[in-house]
Order: structure tokens, then C-alpha cells, then sequence
């Protein structure tokens, strides 16, 4: 699967999800998009980029980030996408 | 294979309310049996929908009204567990088990957003992915990118659901909006706002179905269930957790198109046949999306739709009309008996001022997590 893909639509989450959401412990607003990834496939991910810079169309790279560490003290890799540029 | 109808219908209001679940399903059952004109003792085989109950509520429900040894069974297919429960007692009844059954479709729900772990994996959860509203928000916000769909028509159906809903004495939101109050009201997920969702809460319907021949020994004058189906999404197509998908084709027909084909087929009616609709209104947008897919207007045109005043109580094609789920609120195991209710009271000519003039047959439809999908059809 190519690390490169278009954002197919997107929304913004204004506030904070329910349950154990690992975000920021002040709350910010985020993206979370539908990638449509080889003209194939849509992938739905959280958006690391600013949200006012989100646009259905623009080119997004998958975007590994470190979630947190789990209790045997390893990092989580969580999976985002980011503008290409 | 023999007809079956509904001969009666009852409903606990929609809303919050300091008493337990048993209560609420109970009153709800009992106003079904006195519509139907027959006794507890009557009633051959029960079926409860519920999603947020525990084990066995639809016993502890119906005790209420009386001991029993009948065969009761709990349905739970997410937002469509009402349809599913309807669909089994009709089936109960067309295979000759039984001529008399009992449909309750009872919740009673936490405030706020619905528990996530019910719905999404744990990493999803972790990631943000778990709030309901992002998923329809995600839609809306393509449907307005590629059809130009606005926000403003997205408010119009809240505006039309909230004024619907002013006649409604079992809707928990009764109040009209203007476009200035939904548009002024703050963002949930982009661009759905928070006058343009529907709310969980607590609530009970309940159907009594007999067979045609059951019916005619009681005198009743029913209303015939013409089609009853329900599916979940293609699993390439689940429209709530499109993480999971990974689809061979992008453009699979969604589960209300779906079911929507389904249910025409075993009605043996159109959607021109049909005089008036209640739909999963789980925010504005969806509902205009959920025109398209019954095929009310071409795919891109459900904006268009709202503007044109068809779907208003005195237009061609009535939509909600009950006020929908944005004013009645969803209490999931409910909420499709709840719109069965409103359509059976539709058909008999008794909505007053929401009375859609001369309606003969109408459409009930639901969809949510999973892609549970369930449609009824009733012709007076």
C-alpha cells in the first residue's frame, strides 16, 4: 500500500471524544479524514495537520506517531496522515 | 402466505424519565394491548428490541402486566432492533406458530455520547475515532463537495423535523428553531451542529400483530405490514467504521439502498406508492442522504429535495412528520417502533394537526451501527 494517498472527505471533532481517547490532556480540535489510498481503498485515520488547513482533495502521507507507552514499558505506534508537503 | 396486520399501538413518550425500564416498556405494552382490544393473557409470543438493556429485559418488561409461560426473546440489532423484532413476530406469524404477538421495543440511556466500546475496537477509541457525529459528518462533508450541498439545507431538515415535532406529545423536544438558532448553534463534528442531532434517551413503543384470520375473529381494523426487511452493510461498505474496510470497489450500495430494494421487492410497492415517511434522522444530513438512497430524488439532489417543500406535511413525499429522532430523541431499542407507531396513527387518520390528508400507505426506516438497516412498510 503506497504512503501516499488524496483526502477523500474529512470532518473536524470539536470536542473531546468519549471513552479512553488518548489525545492531548487539553482538548483540541482535530481532523479525522477518509484516505483514498491507490484509487482502491479508503482508510479512515486522525489528520495531523492544522484543521484549517484541511481541503478534500489535497495529497496526505501516512504519518506513524508515538501513542504512549503501554504498562511493560513499551511505545504504541499509532497511525495518522499529514499533508505531503 | 397469510397477511398479518397491526391492530394496535401505544408508546411511552420519548424523553428522560426518573422510573426504570421495566415501567416505561410496561405502559407502553399495556396502551398497545387496550388499542388491540385484547388482554396480556391473549398474546401467544413477545419479542423486546433493545440495545443498551440487560439479559432477558424483555421478560422483566412483561411481567409487569401479568404471569406468563409464552416464549419472550430479546432483539438486538443496533439501531434497527425494533425492525428485526418486528420482522421475527411477523415471520411467527405467517409460519402458523402463533396469530397473536406482541412487539416492545424499550430503552433507557445514558445522557451524552453513546458508549463507544459498543461500537468501536479499543484503538479506535484510543485514537478519536469513537465519536458517532464524525462518520455522517465525513458524508456530509463530501456530499456538499461534490453536489454542492449546503449547510443551510442541512439546517432546513432540522428546522422542518423541530417544527414537526410542536404537535407531537410524545417528542422530548417540542420547540421550533429558526435558521439563525440551528446556524448559531455550535459545531458538533464539521459542518453538524448541535441543533441538528438527535439525543439518546429513554422511551418505549409497542405493536400488537395478528394474522388476517385472528383480525377478522376480533373485528379489528388493522393495518396491513405489506414489508418488514433488515440487513447490515456489505462489509466492505460498513459506513460507520470504513477503518475496517478495505474494498475491492469504493461505491457499494449503502445498507438503506440496499434494503430499501429489499423491501419494494416484498411489498410489491414502489417508493411513488408511498404517501408519507419516517427515516433515521440521527442528524440533518443523514436524512437528506437517506432521500437519494430511497430513491425520493436522484443521488446528489436530497438538497434540492429539502428546498422544494415536498418533504414538509403538505407536500408530495412528508418526511418525519412525527418530528423525527432529532426531536423525539433515540432510544435505540425503540425508536423504529416508535416511527411504526406514528405511521399506524398516520394511516388511521388520527395525527390532528400532523395529519398527512388521505394517507394510505407509509415507510419506516432505520439505520446505525454495523450498518443495521431495517425498513417497514404498512398499507392501511
Amino acid at each position: 500500500m503506497a504512503n501516499d494517498g488524496t483526502l477523500y472527505t474529512y470532518t473536524v471533532v470539536r470536542h473531546r471524544p468519549p471513552g479512553n481517547y488518548r489525545g492531548p490532556d487539553e482538548f483540541e480540535p482535530f481532523g479525522i479524514g477518509l484516505v483514498e489510498v491507490d484509487s482502491v481503498i479508503r482508510v479512515m485515520a486522525p489528520l495531523k495537520s492544522k484543521i484549517e488547513d484541511l481541503k478534500i482533495g489535497m495529497k496526505v502521507r501516512f504519518h506513524p506517531y508515538s501513542l504512549r507507552t503501554n504498562d511493560a514499558g513499551d511505545e504504541v505506534i499509532a497511525f495518522a496522515y499529514a499533508a505531503a508537503d | 402466505m397469510e397477511d398479518v396486520y397491526i391492530i394496535g399501538c401505544g408508546m411511552h413518550p420519548f424523553g428522560r424519565f426518573d422510573k426504570g425500564y421495566e415501567q416505561i416498556g410496561a405502559e407502553a405494552a399495556r396502551l398497545a394491548l387496550i388499542d388491540a382490544g385484547i388482554s396480556w393473557r391473549d398474546i401467544q409470543s413477545a419479542f423486546m428490541a433493545r440495545m443498551y438493556l440487560p439479559a432477558t429485559s424483555g421478560p422483566r418488561v412483561l411481567r409487569n402486566l401479568g404471569g406468563t409461560d409464552i416464549s419472550i426473546i430479546d432483539v438486538e440489532a443496533a439501531c434497527a432492533s425494533g425492525g428485526a423484532a418486528l420482522r421475527q413476530a411477523v415471520l411467527a406469524i405467517k409460519s402458523g406458530d402463533v396469530e397473536l404477538a406482541l412487539v416492545c421495543g424499550t430503552e433507557k440511556m445514558p445522557r451524552g455520547f453513546m458508549d463507544p466500546s459498543m461500537i468501536y475496537s479499543p484503538w479506535q477509541v484510543e485514537l478519536g475515532m469513537s465519536q458517532n457525529p464524525a462518520y455522517w459528518s465525513m458524508r456530509a462533508m463530501r456530499h456538499m463537495h461534490e453536489y454542492g450541498t449546503t449547510e443551510q439545507q442541512i439546517a432546513k431538515v432540522a428546522i422542518k423535523n423541530h417544527r414537526n415535532s410542536v404537535h407531537n406529545e410524545v417528542a422530548m423536544y417540542r420547540k421550533e428553531f429558526s435558521m439563525e438558532q440551528i446556524m448559531g448553534s455550535p459545531l458538533v463534528c464539521d459542518p453538524i451542529r448541535l441543533l441538528e442531532i438527535c439525543s439518546p434517551n429513554d422511551g418505549a413503543a409497542a405493536v400488537v400483530v395478528a394474522s388476517g384470520k385472528k383480525m377478522r375473529q376480533l373485528g379489528a381494523q388493522g393495518i396491513r405490514v405489506a414489508g418488514v426487511c433488515h440487513s447490515i452493510s456489505r462489509y466492505s461498505s460498513d459506513f460507520r467504521c470504513p477503518a475496517d474496510s478495505m474494498s475491492a470497489t469504493l461505491e457499494n450500495a449503502g445498507p438503506t439502498r440496499v434494503t430499501a430494494e429489499r423491501v419494494y421487492e416484498a411489498a410489491g410497492l414502489g417508493v411513488g406508492d408511498i404517501d408519507c415517511f419516517e427515516v433515521q434522522d440521527t442528524d440533518a444530513f443523514c436524512e437528506i442522504e437517506i432521500y437519494e438512497d430511497l430513491g425520493l430524488c436522484p443521488v446528489g439532489e436530497g438538497g434540492l429535495l429539502i428546498d422544494s417543500g415536498e418533504v414538509e406535511i403538505g407536500g408530495r413525499t412528508p418526511v418525519n412528520m412525527s418530528g423525527g429522532l432529532i426531536s423525539k430523541g433515540e432510544p435505540v431499542g425503540a425508536s423504529h417502533l416508535g416511527q411504526v407507531v406514528e405511521l399506524v396513527d398516520q394511516l388511521r387518520g388520527r395525527c390532528g394537526p400532523r395529519q398527512v390528508e388521505g394517507a394510505l400507505v407509509g415507510l419506516a426506516h432505520v439505520l446505525g451501527a454495523g450498518g443495521n438497516c431495517a425498513i417497514t412498510i404498512l398499507q392501511r
